[in-house]
């Protein structure tokens, strides 16, 4: 039997395979960026770190403190995990629309349905596929990027490899947190449009609101409701993961998934 | 015969819009059962009732003599559905797609694909994205016969279809029949349901309009009347006539179309030296026309 055989099997394997390509077109991007980021350690260590000296606090929240730039975690947290999200977000976005919303506007999700399959198992098994192509792109190709990246620039032996898995990790629980979201609001509305609209806008909503929150007190309440106030801080590269910030993170993404499931299971599909 | 589809009732409304209004129809085992209409009579929203798409505003769907919300799961095993111009993963080749299918129905009849692939000249090696729209049609249609349901469930089957596989695929409705399995068929296309359907529904703005065999069809329908005579009181004769309609004059040919009482017309011709005379059983399009006329502002129905 062969592994095509296998993979269509099931909805989560075919699913999988349709997606084979982009998802390994986006972890070969996401490792080359990453790459890309890590060889211009060097230069940055230096020149960046001076210059950040003199920036003002509220800009180095943005931008990281100096002594961040001094030493390869510093940059890979500020660099790499703290800049990437922007990217993985854009493909969380795109698999959370495109999944389920995606083929009811194409209407192949009509056709899927009129086989035996129950509309639970269709959301069920295609929302697991996204989990596992976003741990595929943000995990594997920024890990083999930070990992890989630090060989040329002769920084491998000063990568601490365990934080940087575990930030690897966070960058995946927040793209699919915000994946979750155009997933299940596309499940509830059946319009891809909307979906990659209200997703859109609350991460970039959220990422706003939690960078000037360490500066405004005003906005601390609105912070605790951006899921950017869960990710990286404190910083995974110095502290670790904090398990009340993933507690958060994965309690709204099955808060979310219950949402949808509901309602999918329930509503009419035009 | 027990009836394998049961509508009671059967009310669907979009906001202020109509869908379909208190629809009743009953499809017995083993019949093929036509079900036409014009553009936005109400056929796809009530197939896509059936199929468990969309939900009745009021009303029951019985498919099997089970609920088709309740027992959607059960029911749609023993259903092999086509939609007119229905799509397929593109990135998976026609084989791809039927395997992947057969998978999720847990029923893989390779032997049965390929036999189906012959009788429908079909080619399943290539990526379904790259196929005509009738070649994706054939797919389709494989895929709702693959596994031999109880129940076909077909709306414009032969949509993209050339001549020579709609006359195969005919030949293989009917012999789902003579199987004893029923089949559902919503078109617009009149030939196909007079050459297969044994019972046809006529929806007109969401509600059932008739519900009748053919032959009954054709008893209540209008016959076409071709007359050859010199004499040309007869024109005014036959204008006399009820149940007259679009009646032409050609010289000595008179053509025109006859829903009256036979024996007023065979009383009427008697009376003159006719060259001659052809009375054409109705076909369904006229029956057609007949319940739709009024939709389209030609004439009373």
């Amino acid at each position: 039997m062969t592994m095509e055989s296998v993979m269509l099997k099931t909805i989560l394997g075919k699913t999988l395979y349709e997606r084979r390509l982009s998802t390994f077109i986006w972890t070969v991007v996401f490792f080359a960026f990453v790459v890309l980021i890590i060889i211009f350690f060097p230069t940055l260590k230096d020149s960046f770190g001076q210059t950040l000296k003199d920036v003002p606090e509220s800009l180095q929240n943005l931008l990281g403190n100096a002594s961040d730039y001094q030493n390869i975690n510093g940059y890979i947290d500020i660099q790499v995990i703290g800049q990437m999200v922007f990217m993985t977000l854009i493909l969380g976005i795109i698999t959370g629309t495109s999944l389920l919303a995606g083929d009811e506007n194409s209407r192949t999700l009509h056709t899927l349905l009129a086989q035996p399959v129950s509309r639970s198992k269709v959301y069920t098994e295609k929302f697991i596929a996204m989990a596992i192509i976003l741990a595929i792109a943000c995990i594997v190709g920024t890990f083999a990027g930070i990992t890989l990246g630090a060989l040329p620039v002769g920084e491998y032996n000063n990568i601490d490899i365990g934080r940087s898995l575990q930030a690897t990790f966070m960058l995946w629980l927040i793209t699919f947190a915000f994946g979750t979201l155009a997933y299940t609001i596309g499940a509830i509305t059946g319009k891809r449009s909307v979906a990659g609209i209200v997703a859109g806008f609350y991460a970039f909503g959220g990422y706003m609101i939690t960078t000037l929150a360490s500066t405004a007190n005003a906005l601390d309440k609105l912070n605790t409701f951006s899921p950017f106030h869960y990710f990286n801080q404190p910083s995974v590269m110095k502290h670790g993961l904090d398990m009340g910030n993933i507690a958060v993170l994965a309690i709204g993404i099955l808060i979310l998934f219950a949402a949808g499931l509901i309602v999918f299971r329930r509503r009419n599909i035009y | 015969m027990s009836a394998v589809i049961e509508l009671s009732n059967l009310t669907k409304t979009y906001g202020k819009s109509r869908g379909v209004t208190d629809i009743n129809l009953e499809v017995p085992e083993g019949m093929v059962f036509g079900f036409l209409g014009p553009n936005g009579a109400g056929k796809s929203t009530t197939i896509n009732m059936l199929m468990n798409f969309t939900h009745p505003t009021s009303g029951s769907i019985r498919v099997f003599g089970k609920d088709t919300i309740k027992h959607g799961l059960d029911i749609r095993k023993d259903i092999g559905f086509l939609a007119s111009d229905m799509a397929l993963d593109g990135g998976l080749t026609g084989w791809q797609q039927l395997e992947y299918f057969a998978n999720l129905h847990g029923k893989f009849d390779k032997k049965y694909i390929v036999e189906l692939c012959k009788r429908l000249d079909c080619n399943l090696n290539h990526k379904t994205k790259t196929l005509s729209r009738g070649n994706k049609q054939k797919v389709a249609l494989i895929s709702a016969l693959m596994h031999k349901p109880k129940l076909l469930l077909l709306d414009e089957p032969t949509s993209g279809l050339d001549p020579l596989i709609q006359a195969e695929f005919n030949k293989i409705i009917l012999e789902h029949k003579t199987a004893g399995r029923t089949t559902f068929i919503s078109s617009h296309v009149l030939s196909e349901i007079q050459e297969l359907c044994d019972r046809v529904a006529f929806i007109r703005q969401g509600k059932i309009i008739a519900n009748k065999t053919l032959d009954e069809i054709a008893e209540g329908s209008p016959k076409e009347i071709r007359v050859i005579c010199t004499d040309k009181s007869l024109v005014t004769r036959i204008k006399r006539l009820t149940g007259i309609k679009h009646m032409k004059v050609s010289g000595k040919h008179i053509t025109f179309s006859y829903a009256g009482p036979v024996n007023d017309l065979t009383h009427l011709f008697g009376m003159y030296n006719l060259e001659d005379l052809t009375i054409q059983e109705a076909e369904l399009e006229s029956a057609f026309m007949q319940y739709y006329e009024d939709d389209n502002g030609v004439g009373n129905a």
